[in-house]
């Protein structure tokens, strides 16, 4: 009999990874904070059984996993120190080059935005299940979008211009 | 051992304690002492698992503030003849009533000590026909603080906790001290 | 096929499209001609969304001791995965059972408190009314 780590968190590895590798840029880290997570869920499987929004949980832990390291690594006082970092960092160099652009273009947009984006377009979420996996309401999922695709084509346009 | 030691800096009331010590060896009663280290731990561990919402952060700094809990119970005595002991026994100036709950039969209170403005213990007594409870709770405590205790707050995993148990018959307690 | 496509690039992003539409659309853009930088966007996104990590499944059974007046079962302990020790192992059971015993008891508490909740009688002072559901206010400096 499988358990309930392994029937409903076990299978989101790859959605909580690339969630992950979008706030980090690093392969290897985006893996150990994951690992962390998932051991701790681990332990609380009884807990998180009658959680009533498991993916929000397991993001969110993801998210302060994170959070925590550069805390520890780089002095971020605050939740908005990962958006400030990720405009510094740079993506490393074992990504895909389409995906380093994908990655160049939503560089610098609000982290919310980005987030936002990345679940509807990688993981193909729609707005209710973003709701739930970022704990935020249905009109900030669709004006973040809105504004993160606007911003998207502008860039697009530019870079054309650009060439 | 357990009930001789006294929690440093907290001035304890001598009543209770007599009161916890007269029933150690009575097997119609069940104990339950979480110590500071234990109290310690149970904060580790929240720490380590808890999620980011606020709950569990108010949670941990309930579980910090809080220097140690007693129990004693039985459900096989008439609870109002020692709930009427027990109150009895407590120095009625150290301590103010919080809440009082009697209906026919039964009776439950809650009470406060305080110093400097903080709450240093939260004691409740409840007790009816077949049902005793005493508990003390020591520790720094504001009243917002309480609050998390007092309004059915959704803390991850209390729900597993249900009415909350009392403790085994005839024993000492869970070792809490190194 | 192109005003299709056009249409529905429109939709996109004014945010307006459904998945469905979204589907569609990168099916048609495969097979047209020209829409480099769109292609590029969603095969950038396509590839992302294959990206999977390389993580081993934690292998371990906790359930722990029981103490005795707790309802768990109790069962062998196992060693958990292969980045725990035993020790630490230990340590975190210890933990693990001393913060029950402290939700026990104050679940103990709150089931009481909310017993008076239903049917209050306060005693004393005003700084212990509540105008809320609150049972503690702001209690007044004393």
């Amino acid at each position: 009999m499988k358990s309930f780590f392994e029937v409903h968190i076990w299978p989101q590895r790859g959605r909580l990874y690339r969630l992950g590798y979008l706030w980090v840029r690093d392969r290897s880290l985006a893996e150990d904070m994951l690992q962390n997570v998932f051991e701790k869920s681990f332990v609380r499987e009884d807990e998180l059984r009658s959680h009533p929004n498991l993916m929000g949980w397991l993001v969110s832990s993801l998210k302060n996993e994170v959070l925590t390291h550069f805390r520890q690594t780089k002095k971020l006082d605050s939740l908005d120190g990962l958006e400030e970092l990720k405009v510094e960092e740079s993506i490393s160099e074992d990504t895909k080059d389409s995906i380093q652009q994908v990655m160049n273009l939503v560089k610098g947009l609000p982290l919310r935005q980005q987030e936002i984006f990345h679940l509807r377009e990688v993981e193909g979420l729609s707005y209710e299940e973003i709701t739930e996996h970022l704990d935020i309401s249905l009109d900030q999922v669709k004006v973040n979008l809105h504004r993160a695709r606007k911003s998207i084509r502008e860039r697009m346009l530019n870079q054309k211009l650009t060439k | 051992m357990l009930f001789a030691f006294i929690i440093k800096a907290q001035a304890q009331d001598d009543a209770i304690q007599r009161f916890f010590s007269k029933y150690m060896d009575d097997d119609r009663f069940s104990r339950v002492y979480i110590s500071p280290k234990m109290m310690q731990m149970a904060g580790g561990f929240l720490k380590s698992n808890a999620g980011t919402d606020k709950d569990s952060q108010d949670l941990g700094v309930l579980i910090q503030k809080v220097k140690g809990i007693r129990i004693l119970s039985s459900d096989e005595v008439n609870g109002l003849t020692f709930y009427k002991e027990a109150m009895g026994t407590l120095s009625k100036n150290k301590y103010e009533d919080l809440m009082i709950v009697e209906d026919k039969g039964s009776s439950l209170k809650f009470m406060v000590r305080e110093e400097g403005g903080l709450v240093k213990e939260l004691m409740m007594i409840s007790g009816e026909e077949g049902d005793f409870t005493l508990l003390s709770m020591l520790g720094s405590f504001t009243y917002e603080d309480l609050n998390l205790l007092a309004e059915k707050t959704d803390i991850p995993g209390m729900e597993m906790y249900g009415k909350g148990s009392k403790g085994p018959k005839g024993e000492k307690g869970p070792k809490g001290i190194k | 096929m192109n005003q299709r496509i056009d249409e529905l690039l429109e939709k996109y992003w004014e945010a307006e499209s459904s998945l469905a539409e979204e589907q569609e659309l990168k099916t048609l853009l495969l097979s047209a001609e020209g829409y480099a930088d769109e292609k590029a966007l969603f095969l950038g996104l396509s590839d992302f969304s294959n990206e999977e990590p390389s993580l081993q499944m934690p292998t371990k059974i906790i359930p722990i001791k029981s103490r005795n007046w707790m309802n768990w079962a109790a069962s062998a302990a196992i060693l958990i995965g292969s980045v725990w020790g035993w020790r630490v192992y230990e340590q975190k059971q210890a933990e693990q059972e001393a913060y029950m015993e402290v939700m026990q008891a104050f679940a103990l508490i709150q089931t009481n408190l909310s017993k008076g909740q239903e049917q209050m009688t306060i005693m004393n002072d005003m700084k212990y009314l509540n105008t809320t559901n609150q049972l503690f206010g702001n209690p007044t400096n004393k």
